[in-house]
Parts: C-alpha cells; structure tokens; sequence
C-alpha cells in the first residue's frame, strides 16, 4: 500500500449516500465504518470489531450507538464498547473492547475522513465546491472504479492534451491538437489551469442552447491534493458551465473508487439530469479504457521511464506538490 | 531447510464426505493444492495428490482403472500407492522413471467422513481418529450432506462453529429470532481439554423455532442445550438436545487454500431415522437449514480481518462466554506451532 497518504482529508461518501445503515469503506487497504447517531450526525470508526475483527456494516443502529452483526456488541460514538450481551449483567467491560474514532466532517457534499494524526486534521483543509448548493446551479451525483492506482486517474483530469484522442465525440479535432502554453497555479494542497478549448462539439443538449459559433470555450482543470479532481468547463456562451468535482478514493493500490457531483448553471431541471450524467459516465468509460493499460502503482515510481512534455505542465506540477507534501509517498525531488 | 508448512501436520484431516466417494476419483481443493480419492475394489479409499508426476495436470478428470488411477492426458496409471505402473507412450526400451509417483496419504473412514493423514514428522499414523463419544445412540445420516465454501481462512470457520453467542444475532431466520429485550447473557460453562480434543456444553439461547422444525421438535423444550466437540485440526461436531430430542451437525472444515474453507457437513439424529417418507423430509429439512445457515454465517465472517486468526499476540478481546476459543486457540498454539 502507498505509504505515507494518511494526513490528509478524504472524501469517502456521499453526504446522501449514509442513511440509517452503518456503511464500511476501504481507503488504503483499511475499512472505516460511517454511521449517523439519532440526531443525524456522522461518525467514523476502524471498522474491525475488537472482539474478533467483524464488519460492522451489516450491523445496526440504535440509538447513538452501532452494534455488531455477530455478538450484538454496542459501540458509542467515541468507540467504546457500552454493551456486550453475551456478558452476565454486572460484568465490567475490558477497556480494550473499544474501536478507534476518526474525524468526519459533512461539507462540499461529500462525508469526509481524516486517517491520519487527529491532531493534524483542523490545519488541512478541505477543498472547496462553491457551487453546490448555489440557486440556479443543479447537481447530479455518482460513482463508478477504475482498475487503477488513484494518481493515474488524478492525473486523467490534469492531462491537457488528451481530449481529442480520447474524447472523440466532444472534440474530434486531432488534426489541431496542439496544446497552448500553460500558466499554472500552485498553491498549497492544489495545482490548477485555465485553458482555452477548441469549442466541444455540440452533442445531446448542447445542440439546443449553445450557439454553433463560438472562437473557444474553456476549462479550468484543477487538482486537490491528494485525490480530487476538479473541472469547470465554461461553454463561452451565456455564462453557461459544468462542473465536475470528483473524489478519487485510493481503495488499495490497484483499485480507485471515484465518487463524483457535477453541477451545472443550465437547465437546471430534472429531465436534463440524465443528458449530464450521462456525458460524464461516457467520459469516465473513454479514460478508463486508457488509463487502466498505464503501468500499475504509483504514477511517479515510473517517471524516469516516460517523457512528459510542456502540455503536461500540471501534471508535473501535481506530482512535485505530492511529493513537497509527502515526501515518503511521493520520492520525486522536487526542483 | 524449508519453511515450515503453515498448516498443522501429523494428525488426522477429515476431507471428504464418505457418501460421495465412490470407485470414480473425486478432487477435493486442500491446502493450496488438490487432493484425489476413489474407493478400490474392497471398498477402502484411496488418497492421491492431484498433478500427474509427468506433466502436473489435474488428476481430477482422470478415472479409475481397476485399482489404478489413470491421468486424463497421457494415461499414466497409479497404484495404491501411488506408483506409476503403465505409461501408454512408453517404447519397449524403455522403463518406467523411479520418480513417476504420486504421493499418497493413510486414510480411514469415520462418523461420516474419510480421513486423511497429514505428515510431518510422523510418516505413518502414531493414532486413529478420535472417538466422539455424544454420537452414542444417534443414527448419522447422509441424506442431508452438504457442502459450503466460504471465503475466508479455517481458523475463522472452525472458531464460528464452536461459537456458542452468535446463534441469537446471525441466525434469527433460520432459527428463530428472539426478542430483543431478552436476556443473551451465558452463565460460565467449563470446557473439558483432552489430547486432541475440546468438549463444551452451554444452555441454549434461542428456543423459538421456525416452520416444521417447530412442529417436529415440540417435545419438551424447557432442557434445552447444546454440546460442541472439537477435533483437531478441523473437525467441529454441534449437538443440539430440545428434551429428548438430539440433532449433530459433524462439520469436516476444509482448508481449501489460505483464502477459502469448505465446509462438508453431516448429520445425526435420535428421531425420525427409520420412519419412511418422514425421515427423508426430515434429512431434507436439515439440509435447506444447514444452507441458510451457512449463507447467514458467510455473510459476517468473511468479513473478518485478519482472515486467518492470530494466535500469538492477537488484539482481539475475547470474554468468558469464548472460553471454548479460548481453549482452541491454545491447543493451536501448542499442538500446531501457529
């Protein structure tokens, strides 16, 4: 497992996506139990039972309290263990019979988790999404994986000159693909650019509110350290945008589970929703078929091997602010 | 010198089930790597490993042969003990190679099962397979045998088996759930260590049944309990006693390799054994709960992290109601240096 990821917030679900059900996640290679107590609030938890190492997603709530599916033991919110019914009554409760606690926020409408050193957690922030939630601006959500280890996939978002190879049906154009010169950002925890497109073509519904002549259109593509992906694409007409933010969750090494919302400023009715999710599945299948024959783990153990360019500016700049950030997961000196 | 096998040697493993042994050879997945057995002509069973000396194919589609086990690819034939005796390809100049063998393993046949014996320092069998005394006076039965696979190591299937607290929390629908204001505390009950063996007998916490084992097991209710044997290294029989009514589960934990066990079941009873039409429903009736079961179980344990259980130097806390794991994972420590 990639080593040395842990001081960073996480995005693990969807705030919709935790209900009344525990719900376990994996994020690098170990299992976090989310769970929302009676009064809705979110809670995490090392999803291995004290007692013998169960799931407790199958479990239940009750109260402000999870319970194992195997011996019914009761957790509270600080992860000690309240109740073991196998016990006669009176019996103390060992003091280990507890599971490890991690902070969660709910923001940016994802359930966020900090693996890492708690005491770390309030000094790194967590990226913002500014739109979501705005009037005007409406949202459609999803998730799918990639056979891939998170930084490939970050950097399938970062990659500024892919699109008219990959991309075929949004912009064909590979006869004019060079890329312009890139001015990139770098601030601390984020690498960004704004760059200007050959207008996309105009497909589904754009057909029908986006002029055909058009010099350009843009996007801004930027990437949150260490697993989030942000793309703004704004059409150059009427103001008009989507915006896609995407959390790469690093599963494991080979595995990459993403958990997107994208949103966007026209027509923000419910009978469109399907045209965008349907565009941005489409996109993801595109990337997926490339991204997953790169080499496996991390991006950066294979630099020496590959030739980037000057249109791959950001995804360079990316890897030296991973590496600047953690230095023992990514050992790619910085210049 | 090489690294010591990670699976306990020089005992007794039940693999197979006798009811589906036959003069056929039968592949069973063990310990990484595959097992075959077939009964000879007077009826004893034969234990191979499953890859042909020649080219290591799977004997597992080959056939018997007489008392030979004949490779599916180039024919090779094996005795009983395991010597290649006929090589169809082989010129008339040619002899047999001393290394064309097959190893093969002591077996009996007991409670339902075959047996084989795994060597380690021990060549040959310096015992027989236990006893289980409880089995006096129940009839076993094969017509509810079955099997199941789980994901996940034997250590965690075989230490589910003995569990004696979950029944009330995994299995309320197959066996009958419980309310849950009732009282699931278990009183201490002593666990007998013997060579080789585990003995432990509890109270019974869930004494509402389902469907047509309530109406077949409404005798006297009010003595209930239940009694666990343990044989090592992967034998766990469960008795359950409703009055005067007995019901064994004899479960054969089969480490197919480090991620998967399968689990070969059969049973006995004291009632319903001869009555006809009566005892084949009962058999099947034990049958399609044995599966719920087991569905219920797979669905926590493979859940379980790490998949195989640590016996030295575990975090997990276990209580006086696991006292019969606790015993387990001692015997383990001693007997098979794990």
């Amino acid at each position: 497992m990639t080593q040395g990821l842990e001081n960073f917030w996480y995005a693990v679900e969807h705030a919709h996506g935790l209900r009344d059900q525990p719900l376990s996640v994996t994020l690098l290679g170990r299992r976090y139990l989310l769970f929302r107590d009676a009064s809705g609030q979110a809670h995490a938890l090392a999803d291995y039972c004290a007692h013998r190492g169960a799931s407790l997603a199958r479990g239940w709530v009750e109260g402000s309290c999870v319970r194992c599916p195997y011996h019914g033991w009761s957790y509270d919110t600080d992860g000690h263990c309240v109740r073991i019914p196998a016990d006669p009554p009176g019996t103390a409760i060992p003091a280990l019979a507890r599971m490890a606690t991690f902070p969660i926020r709910e923001q940016s409408g994802f359930l966020w988790i900090f693996p890492g050193e708690a005491g770390r957690a309030s000094e790194v922030p967590i990226p913002p999404f500014p739109e979501l939630g705005q009037p005007g601006w409406r949202a459609v959500s999803g998730s799918y994986t990639w056979n891939a280890h998170f930084s490939r996939v970050v950097e399938s978002a970062l990659d500024t000159s892919h699109a008219p190879f990959v991309h075929r049906p949004f912009f064909g154009n590979r006869e004019d693909a060079s890329v312009e010169g890139l001015e990139i950002v770098s601030e601390p925890g984020l690498v960004s650019t704004h760059h200007k497109l050959k207008p996309p073509a105009r497909v589904g519904l754009l057909k029908y509110i986006v002029k055909r002549k058009r010099s350009h259109s843009s996007s801004t593509l930027t990437g949150y350290l260490p697993n989030v992906n942000r793309i703004a694409l704004d059409f150059n007409w009427k103001g008009y945008q989507y915006i896609y933010f995407a959390s790469n969750i690093p599963v494991g090494d080979h595995t990459t589970l993403t958990k997107w919302i994208g949103v966007r400023n026209f027509l923000p009715y419910g009978w469109a929703d399907g045209n965008s999710i349907r565009n941005t599945v489409d996109t993801y299948e595109e990337d997926k078929a490339v991204v997953e024959t790169q080499p496996p783990g991390p991006s950066w153990s294979t630099q020496g091997d590959e030739l980037l360019l000057a249109s791959d500016q950001l995804i360079l700049a990316y890897r030296r602010a991973l590496a600047r950030a953690c230095p023992s997961a990514a050992p790619v000196p910085a210049p | 010198m090489p690294t010591p096998s990670p699976w306990p040697t020089d005992c007794w493993y039940a693999v197979g089930l006798s009811s589906q042994v036959g003069h056929q050879p039968l592949a069973h997945r063990f310990q990484g790597r595959e097992v075959v057995l077939m009964r000879d002509g007077a009826g004893r069973v034969l234990a191979f490993d499953g890859r042909c000396a020649h080219r290591g194919c799977s004997l597992a589609a080959g056939w018997a042969q007489g008392d030979h086990l004949v490779c599916p690819y180039h024919g090779w034939q094996y005795d009983a003990q395991g010597t290649c005796v006929h090589i169809p390809a082989l010129r008339a100049e040619e002899s047999i190679p001393r290394q064309a063998r097959l190893r093969t393993f002591p077996t009996r046949e007991r409670h339902g099962f075959v047996w084989l014996w795994l060597a380690g320092r021990q060549a040959s069998p310096d015992g027989d397979v236990l006893d289980i005394p409880e089995l006096e006076g129940l009839t076993l039965r094969a017509g509810g045998d079955m099997a199941y696979t789980y994901a996940t190591h034997f250590t965690r299937t075989i230490e589910n088996g003995i569990d004696p607290t979950h029944a009330a929390f995994v299995h309320g629908k197959s066996i009958g759930r419980v309310d849950p204001t009732t009282d699931f505390s278990l009183e201490h009950y002593p666990v007998q260590v013997e060579p080789g063996s585990l003995y432990g007998r509890m109270p019974i916490k869930v004494k509402k049944l389902n469907g047509l084992t309530r109406l077949l097991l409404k005798g006297d209710s009010s003595n209930a309990y239940k009694e666990y044997r343990f044989l090592y290294p992967n034998v766990v029989v469960s008795i359950i006693h409703f009055g005067a009514l007995t019901l064994a589960a004899l479960q054969a934990h089969v480490p197919d390799n480090d991620g998967e066990t399968t689990v070969r079941v059969t049973n006995g009873r004291n009632f319903l054994t001869a009555t006809p039409l009566l005892n084949r429903l009962f058999d099947r009736i034990t049958l399609d709960t044995g599966l719920q079961i087991s569905k219920e179980d797979a669905a926590v344990i493979i859940e379980q992290e790490p998949k195989r259980v640590t016996f030295r130097g575990s975090h997990e806390v276990l209580i006086d109601s696991d006292l019969i794991l606790v015993e387990y994972r001692r015997m383990m420590r001693e007997r098979a240096r794990v």
